[in-house]
């Protein structure tokens, strides 16, 4: 069992996630923009960060992510690195093909493409809690 | 800004270059000299009787000497002989004058060769310093003769023997022959001046009209135009204002070689402003003295700038005036009629290229509130969906409490309808995005091999889901094609997609990249369902779906081969399609290969 924070602004995403990630066995936590989902940060301390990419603005999850990577050694969010992400898109299929993980581009772990499907949310999530 | 090159710059007073350019010409013209003087001398002496001295061949020898050591100096570095050779030049001239008669010598009107050269070659100040000096080498000589500081050599024994002596025949021949010196160079000299002034705005006009409508960059467009006026008329300064939309104000946009103080000034009111209301007539106008013309808004800063000849011209345009060119000079009466219309010229090209510039600007500030546009429709339309088949989802996985058969065949509808929904919202923004943008991003060269096997990879699973063998054959690697790199991956997506799904299980799809001339030819073929005749010639229309796609019950939105059209368009290819029902379907993918 592991602590999983959500953080989309769509209330039927996140009761999507959190029905499905329940099934699972985890305990499920969520916000509804990247700052209140940093705010969680230190009272959850989760095992695993589902971000959704376009919240109150079209960069908030890529900002958020960004600010969780941050390698800068005053940051307040340093111990706090290592979480892994899972970046939520609603980009379209043929950005896709581009859009594979990659370290130097954006600070996530993985990608999943909405709408969520219970069976893969599930196998990734475990996927990257044992990665971990 | 960048490419200043392409902005004439001025042309100088002529220089040593322009004389080093014409030093091969001297060089050939002194061979010919020296060798004439040494047939000519003995041709006189023996024939005509006339008592050349032998020095005549002494010189000729010398000159030819000279002549050698000019041409390997020329031969190694051109320039280095400009100097050398004009006071061999004079030397050599000088020597012959005094040797055939000094005074009395009629070769004495070979310095005009000088005097005309210099006036060609020369700024018009320096003509007449030479033209002075040419006329003190000849007194020189003449004075040498006459106090018999040097042998004076009659050579025309009919002329008196006394004459180099007579102080009237000396003074009058160096009067009349300086009046020619002197009158020839003020003559050659103002035509000189004004075929260089011609020259120079010819050159820069036709720099202006090659050069200006090629920029779609406003202020680069204004920046090159300031120049060019500027050093066209070899002016101080010019700048170019613009009118705002309603015609009441004018803003420097664009100016070169005047202060920053000068350019803080502020808008100019055209209401106060007489001169500008007066250019914008449409005929140019010329300010012989700005200081104490009461007809613009800030003479003290005019003044201040050092500013007294003034030249405007409107910028008028095909939809009216855009604003005025203003040129500047440093004194008074700087400008004339010629420039005058010279600046209307360039100010008619000026203001062509400034409205393609402002178009240009309103079409791309239009298609980037399209863009914003249909992002922000993407995500509007695409979160409710994709938040109704998430939650769908959770209850057809049974993680919100059981369900009976009914519920379960009811939710499977529901969740049916929504994939296509999602499907034909993905596809109708696609479509618009790409008709906007090309499917985001800029156009580069891209592999057609990486991106077919990318796409391959992406829908392997999906294949092999239904049994159908994906094949590859690429006959013709390294082919690259310049389009962007979501577009290229779509058209593959789409056609490989549409294989994939029309070919029952089992079945195959074979993709092949070749090269035919030059252009990249990709085909996707499939053992699939085909296509009806009657249905081919509107397949590539947007929502056209088959009708024996509808019978089957396969779902799509009749927008994915429309989307390859408008992409492979966009590329400058072509694509079609070969099919029959139950014979499968190949459809052909043309695109010019990159230079």
């Amino acid at each position: 069992m592991a602590k999983i924070l959500i953080v989309d602004d769509d209330p039927d995403i996140v009761l999507a996630a959190r029905l499905c990630l329940q099934k699972a066995g985890h305990e499920v936590f969520d916000a509804n923009n990247g700052d209140a989902g940093l705010r969680l940060m230190e009272t959850v301390r989760p095992d695993l960060i589902i971000l959704d990419v376009m919240m109150s603005t079209a960069t908030d999850g890529f900002q958020t992510a960004l600010k969780l990577r941050s390698p800068d050694p005053t940051s307040p969010l340093l111990g706090y690195r290592h979480i892994p992400i899972l970046m939520l898109t609603a980009i379209r299929s043929t950005t896709d093909l581009r859009f594979a993980p990659d370290r130097d581009y954006l600070p996530v772990d993985a990608f999943m493409d909405k709408p969520i499907d219970p069976d893969d949310l599930a196998k990734k999530v475990n996927e990257l809690l044992t990665k971990k | 800004m960048k490419d200043h090159s392409s902005v004439p710059e001025p042309v100088d007073v002529p220089t040593s270059v322009d004389l080093s350019n014409n030093s091969a010409r001297l060089i050939r013209m002194r061979w010919l000299a020296g060798l004439a003087m040494l047939i000519v001398t003995p041709v006189c002496v023996t024939v005509l009787n006339v008592p050349l001295p032998a020095a005549l061949y002494a010189l000729g020898i010398g000159i030819l000497a000279y002549n050698a050591l000019m041409e390997w100096a020329y031969r190694r570095q051109p320039r280095s002989i400009v100097t050398p050779q004009i006071v061999f030049d004079w030397l050599a001239l000088a020597i012959f004058v005094q040797l055939t008669g000094g005074i009395e010598s009629p070769a004495v009107t070979f310095f005009l060769f000088h005097v005309l050269l210099a006036s060609i070659l020369l700024s018009r100040r320096s003509a007449f310093v030479y033209a002075v000096l040419v006329i003190a080498v000849v007194a020189a000589i003449a004075a040498a003769d006459a106090i018999g500081l040097t042998i004076h050599h009659q050579v025309l024994l009919a002329l008196p023997p006394e004459l180099y002596r007579e102080p009237l025949f000396i003074v009058g021949t160096l009067i009349f022959f300086s009046i020619t010196v002197l009158v020839t160079v003020s003559l050659i000299t103002p035509i000189v001046s004004d075929l260089r002034d011609h020259e120079r705005q010819l050159a820069s006009l036709c720099m202006t009209i090659q050069v200006l409508p090629r920029s779609l960059d406003l202020p680069r467009v204004l920046d090159q135009l300031a120049r060019s006026v500027t050093h066209s008329l070899q002016a101080k300064a010019a700048s170019i204002g613009l009118l705002d939309e309603t015609g009441s104000q004018m803003q420097i946009a664009a100016a070169y070689g005047l202060s920053q103080k000068y350019l803080a000034t502020g808008l100019v009111q055209m209401a106060h402003s007489p001169i500008d209301q007066e250019a914008l007539r449409g005929y140019p106008i010329i300010v012989e003295e700005a200081t104490t013309d009461q007809r613009f808004q800030y003479p003290a800063e005019i003044a201040a700038e050092g500013i007294h000849s003034i030249l405007c011209a409107a910028l008028i345009g095909r939809r009216g005036p855009l604003g005025v060119v203003r040129v500047y000079g440093w004194r008074p009466h700087c400008f004339n009629k010629r420039d005058a219309e010279f600046v209307s010229t360039v100010a008619r090209q000026g203001a062509m290229a400034i409205e393609n510039a402002l178009t240009y600007g309103e079409l791309r500030h239009t298609d980037e509130t399209k863009s914003q546009f249909v992002r922000a429709v993407t995500h509007e339309l695409r979160s409710p969906v994709v938040g109704a088949q998430s939650l769908v989802r959770t209850m057809t996985h049974d993680l919100a409490g059981g369900l009976n058969d009914m519920q379960r065949d009811i939710l499977k509808r529901l969740s049916d309808r929504l994939d296509v929904l999602k499907m034909l919202i993905d596809d109708l923004l696609d479509l618009a995005a790409g008709k906007i943008e090309g499917l985001q991003g800029e156009l580069t060269d891209i592999s057609v091999e990486a991106t077919v096997l990318n796409v391959v990879d992406h829908l392997r699973a999906q294949a092999e889901e239904k049994h159908i063998e994906l094949q590859v054959d690429v006959l013709q690697h390294g082919l690259t094609v310049t389009a962007t790199e979501d577009g290229l991956g779509r058209i593959f997506l789409n056609l490989i997609g549409n294989a994939i799904k029309y070919t029952p299980p089992g079945g195959q799809v074979h993709i092949g990249l070749e090269q035919s001339h030059n252009e990249a030819l990709a085909t996707v073929s499939d053992t699939g369902i085909g296509i009806p005749e009657v249905d081919v010639p509107h397949l590539f229309e947007e929502f056209y779906r088959a009708s024996n796609v509808k019978r089957n019950g396969i779902t799509g939105t009749g927008l994915g081969l429309a989307i390859v059209k408008d992409l492979v368009e966009r590329y400058e290819g072509r694509v079609s399609v070969q099919s029959q029902v139950g014979g499968g379907t190949t459809l052909t993918v043309v695109l010019p290969l990159a230079r």
